[in-house]
């Protein structure tokens, strides 16, 4: 039976904005299994980026119920058991590319092969020539891949990517899914992708909509590598 | 739109504006603070120095001027106090039978007084012996004719035949060459001294004596009128009360018609106190303006630290068709928002220093003072927030759109053409040029009612601080890109597995390192400069105070009552902690009569410090230890040196009073050593020798003088000998305190103890500002970075490696380079000032406590910083990261 890796049971995420409440996501349940390959597709708002959030530790839910069974301990999902990519460029802008990837390695405490293994995880991306670039001297989409060989270098279980195509061109953003299904394929990790794009959500073996603040999963739409 | 722009404003960017008002309220709360302090040196040294002045005027009566007509004049010209008729007559000499034998003195005064004289001058007259009254003796006068009170003195009158009176009295006049200084004379002649002989008759005995010589001789005989009045009716600004004095007295000569002549006494003390105050308004300029500078700069660089963010609001509004009027406005809203709450803020925390430390009454004056500080704050503030926004305004909207903006090169335009090294250079080359003109800043030539300060010497001191700042920042700007290895090894402690990335990020983010390095430099510059400047004045005022009054407290006696004869009750009393007895007797050399003090060298300096700067050779112990190897010889001022063209070993034969019959008599000294200044010595002639052999050569043992070095507040102690030492001795005590107050020097006429304690106040806030302040903007520039890292899975440990490695940075060589450029100021400060130091200090004096106390300040400001930023985010960190 396939390890749950992270599961949501009723959770609720509010916001509190001009004294009202916003409901971010309502009622919702769901889980992630190793090896999974999900898609999350939504319109703006609908609240992809909130449970990329809660999945990835990075928020706490007003209601319900975040665990990670799959991990043991919920301490430092991050960058061990969760890699994460951004929806923005994050890279920081005062180290080369090539420190930008190493990064979570150093986070880890990791000293052996830190720059060999971050260029590895460039390599994934087709960016090993830009590894002594400032992030400055990068277009908006390489920021971005560099973003996603980032959130691969430690060889996560759990690859959450919020936008990962968002600033590619289709030929690049094809390019870029297949490189990531490949290298979950190679680790075993699951992969949940929050996008707009229909063509990359295809390519997941599982579709999840949100809409209002509300989560339908399990539409099996995708055969995933 | 203008009031949801200024709530806006206060929503998100009120941390950054509250820093910036911060700053602002420093450098308005120093200005307006220094400004009352300058105010309030000028008028208490005023009121200090015209305090001591008695009479203020001697107006001396020409042919038949009517007296009566010459009152009335004074009491209608100023609101008079005192008024005293003092009459002068030459005589021939004074003539005493003592003791079976006759002695006999050259030519000599007779003066006539009222009885109430000692009473409203008490400054002139000096009771030592005997009863004020009747007829009083001067003290040399005395000692030369071994007359006492009761004793009968013959006066050879010039034109009639001797008189005898009995003495009453014996007196000091410690103001003989005002007392009898030529009225009328030109400006260019030469001070006359005081006669030697002087004997004083009430007024009615006077008349009685020499009203026919008045009558018949008038140019041997005069009439003066000394008056004193109320000084309320002066401005307090010493340059304004001289202008009120002379203006009077011009009134009064213009009322005696040609009938008189006066001394304008109060004038010539204003004078000296004029230059004073320009020292003081130069102490301000020189010690408080970095201050101010340096809060302007922190303000400064907080608002640059918003200059994207401001751009691309600048490029929002004209993307929305704003106009370049309308942007400014709104920036100019900012920066009045900033202004008036830093402006506000400044004057109360001014106003409760004021009232607190000055304990000054607020008044219009203040009020001036602080109007004029807020506006300058206010200036500031509206350049520092519309300069930027000026040029902005100047670019497209794509480029104020971008992240950064591309102004790099325009910045760096300095390092290219050398203006550090240019800096650096006028800066020798104007201190040099001053050096060679005796670094004579301030400049008030004796009767000549203007004063200049000659700001050029501002140069050396303002560029060396602008060119070291400059300089560091090319250097740390070089080291950052060069010296990897150094910072890897310095940092890898804090660092730890991060040291490549964090090195790394430190050696591309130069620039925002660079500027808190030398913003921390200068901060700790200024409070560095100004703290060892004070301390080295504030040691050279109590050295100057020393050398006037001796020691902590100082018994004077005379050669028939010598003080120490009570040492041994001197020094049972509690809080002394050492007295010593010196002598004080009158040489001849040649025709010219001297101060000879007779020390003992193994001791003197228990009492009193003995500076090296006393001494030509520079070494106080080694000349003291040479006078005690060579029992006859003898220390000699330079003039001394100089008039009888002496070389060292030659013999000086001196006239001393010696024997029981105190008559003069030759003895032989050996010159070995020019003394330059000494404890209780007159500035211009005096000799200093060992006592046992002026003891053994002139038969009189006992010392005039003890010096006496306490271990309590001298003032108390001067009390207590006060209280204990015998009436009849005729014994003055002084202690350094009243010296202070009695000098007029420019050092201690400038009470520079509140402005140390004010700088005190405001330098730690300022170097506290810029270390805690300028590193927490750092991280605020860099809060992308650490959201990032954070998101990434960083604990608050490993974020505390970047921050830690970047505070010590910042702390070690803000603190070391800004304590290297403080030391050099201050060292220029003192050359420069050098006119004020009597004697010039031998070297700075460093208060290492409050640079300690500095160390920590920095130090924590440094550590609560970052402790703040490892602070748990109260956001949570999906909302950081979607703002990324």
């Amino acid at each position: 039976m396939d390890r749950t890796l992270v599961s949501l049971e009723k959770v609720g995420r509010n916001f509190p904005l001009e004294g009202k409440q916003v409901v971010a996501l309502a009622d919702v349940t769901c889980q992630v299994k190793a090896g999974d390959r999900i898609a999350i597709i939504g319109p703006s708002g609908s609240g992809k980026s909130t449970l990329m959030a809660l999945m990835a530790q990075l928020d706490e839910p007003t209601e319900g119920l975040v665990t990670w069974p799959g991990f043991g301990s919920p301490e430092r999902l991050r960058p061990r058991h969760v890699g994460l990519a951004f929806q923005s460029a994050s890279l920081i802008p005062s180290l080369s590319v090539i420190e930008n990837v190493e990064m979570p390695l150093l986070i880890l405490g990791e000293v052996q092969n830190t720059r060999a293994r971050a260029m590895a995880a460039l390599d994934i991306v087709g960016l090993p020539a830009l590894a002594n670039r400032l992030p400055e001297e990068i277009s908006g989409g390489q920021a971005q891949r560099i973003g996603i060989a980032r959130a691969l270098v430690t060889d996560p279980e759990l690859i959450l990517a919020d936008e990962p195509t968002g600033q590619l061109d289709q030929a690049t953003a094809k390019k870029l899914v297949r490189a990531l299904l490949a290298h979950a394929k190679k680790t075993g990790a699951a992969l949940v992708i929050a996008t707009h794009d229909h063509a990359v959500a295809n390519q997941m073996k599982s579709i999840w909509r949100t809409e209002h603040g509300k989560l339908t999963t399990n539409h099996e739409v995708g055969v995933a590598a | 739109m203008i009031k949801d722009w200024i709530f806006g404003l206060i929503r998100f960017r009120g941390k950054m504006l509250a820093a910036a008002a911060f700053g602002v309220a420093l450098a308005v709360s120093l200005l307006a603070v220094l400004a009352l302090f300058v105010a309030q040196s000028a008028s208490t040294m005023t009121a200090r120095a015209i305090s001591a002045v008695a009479p203020d005027w001697q107006v001396q009566l020409v042919g038949t001027a009517d007296i009566d007509q010459a009152q009335t004049a004074i009491t209608e010209t100023v609101p008079v106090t005192a008024l005293q008729i003092v009459d002068y007559a030459d005589v021939k000499a004074f003539t005493a039978h003592t003791g079976g034998t006759v002695q006999s003195t050259g030519a000599g005064k007779a003066v006539g007084i009222a009885s109430g004289y000692a009473k409203n001058f008490p400054s002139q007259i000096r009771l030592l012996a005997g009863s004020l009254d009747g007829v009083l003796v001067a003290q040399q006068t005395a000692a030369n004719l071994h007359a006492n009170p009761g004793d009968t003195i013959e006066i050879d009158r010039l034109a009639e035949s001797p008189v005898e009176v009995i003495i009453a009295g014996v007196v000091e006049l410690p103001g003989a060459d005002q007392f009898f200084q030529i009225i009328g004379a030109t400006p260019q002649t030469a001070p006359v001294a005081p006669p030697d002989n002087v004997i004083l008759l009430p007024q009615a005995q006077w008349q009685q004596v020499f009203g026919t010589q008045l009558d018949s001789m008038p140019q041997t005989a005069s009439r003066q009128l000394h008056t004193s009045f109320d000084h309320s009716v002066l401005a307090t600004n010493p340059v304004d009360a001289l202008v009120d004095a002379t203006g009077f007295a011009n009134s009064l000569l213009a009322k005696l018609a040609g009938e008189g002549l006066i001394a304008n006494n109060l004038a010539a003390r204003l004078d000296g106190v004029r230059q004073d105050a320009l020292f003081a308004r130069v102490l301000f300029l020189f010690l408080g303006m970095p201050g101010a500078l340096v809060a302007i700069l922190l303000t400064m660089l907080i608002v640059i630290s918003g200059n994207d963010r401001r751009r691309r609001d600048i490029a929002l509004l004209q993307l929305r068709g704003a106009t370049s009027v309308r942007t400014l406005v709104l920036t100019g809203l900012e920066a009045g928002l900033v202004g008036l709450t830093g402006a506000a803020t400044g004057v109360a925390a001014a106003k409760l220093i004021v009232a607190r430390l000055m304990g000054l009454p607020a008044g219009l004056s203040q009020a001036a003072w602080f109007v004029v500080a807020a506006l300058c704050g206010l200036a500031a503030a509206l350049c520092v927030f519309l300069v930027p926004t000026l040029f902005a305004l100047q670019r497209t909207v794509a480029q104020n759109a971008q992240q950064s903006a591309i102004l790099d090169d325009r910045a760096q335009a300095w390092k290219r053409l050398g203006l550090d090294f240019a800096f650096l250079a006028i800066a020798g080359f104007v201190f040099l040029q001053s050096a060679a003109t005796g670094y004579n800043v301030v400049a008030a030539p004796e009767g000549v009612a203007t004063a200049s300060v000659d700001y050029k010497a501002y140069i050396a001191p303002a560029f060396l601080w602008i060119g070291s700042a400059l300089l560091l920042m090319r250097c740390w700007s070089l080291f950052m890109r060069r010296g990897r290895a150094v910072l890897s090894f310095a940092l890898r402690p804090l660092a730890g597995i991060f040291i490549g990335v964090v090195v790394a990020g430190m050696r591309r983010d130069e620039g925002r390192i660079t500027k808190g390095v030398v913003l921390v430099a200068l901060a700790v510059s200024f409070a560095v400069s100004t703290a060892i400047f004070n301390t080295t004045y504030e040691h050279q005022a109590i050295v100057d105070a020393t050398l006037t009054n001796g020691a902590d407290v100082t018994v004077t006696g005379t050669l028939n009552s010598p003080a120490s004869t009570a040492l041994p009750q001197i020094r049972a009393l509690p809080g002394v902690a050492w007295a010593e007895p010196m002598q004080h007797r009158f040489t001849y050399v040649g025709n010219d009569l001297q101060d000879l003090y007779g020390i003992h060298p193994d001791s003197i300096s228990r009492a009193s410090e003995m500076s090296n700067a006393y001494f030509e050779n520079g070494d106080a112990n080694a000349t003291l230890a040479l006078l005690r190897k060579q029992r006859d010889g003898v220390l000699v001022s330079d003039e001394t040196v100089s008039d009888f063209q002496l070389e060292l070993g030659d013999t000086l034969n001196l006239r001393l009073q010696g024997g029981p019959d105190h008559s003069y008599r030759v003895v032989s000294f050996t010159f070995i050593g020019v003394v330059r200044e000494f404890p209780t010595a007159p500035r211009d002639s005096f000799l200093v020798a060992n006592a046992d052999y002026i003891a053994e050569k002139t038969g009189i043992a006992p010392s005039e003088v003890v010096l006496v070095k306490s271990t309590v507040q001298p003032s108390d102690l001067a009390r207590s000998l006060r209280i204990m030492l015998p009436k009849e001795g005729g014994f003055a005590v002084s202690d350094i305190n009243e010296a202070t107050h009695r000098i007029g020097s420019s050092l201690v006429a400038v009470d520079l103890h509140n402005l140390t304690v004010l700088e005190l106040i405001f330098a730690i806030p300022i170097v506290a500002g810029a270390m805690g302040l300028i590193f927490a903007l750092g991280v605020a520039e860099r809060r992308r970075t650490f959201a990032i890292l954070l998101a990434l899975g960083a604990s608050a440990h490993q974020l505390g490696s970047f921050l830690w490695s970047e505070a010590l940075l910042i702390y070690v060589a803000g603190m070391s380079a800004g304590l290297g450029i403080g030391v050099t100021l201050a060292w220029i400060l003192v050359k420069l000032m050098t006119q004020v130091f009597d004697p010039p200090p031998l070297s700075l004096y460093v208060p290492w406590a409050y640079l300690g106390l500095l160390a920590l300040v920095g130090l924590t400001s440094v550590v609560v910083s970052v402790l703040l930023q490892l602070r748990k985010p109260t956001e949570p960190l999906s909302f950081s990261v979607r703002n990324l």
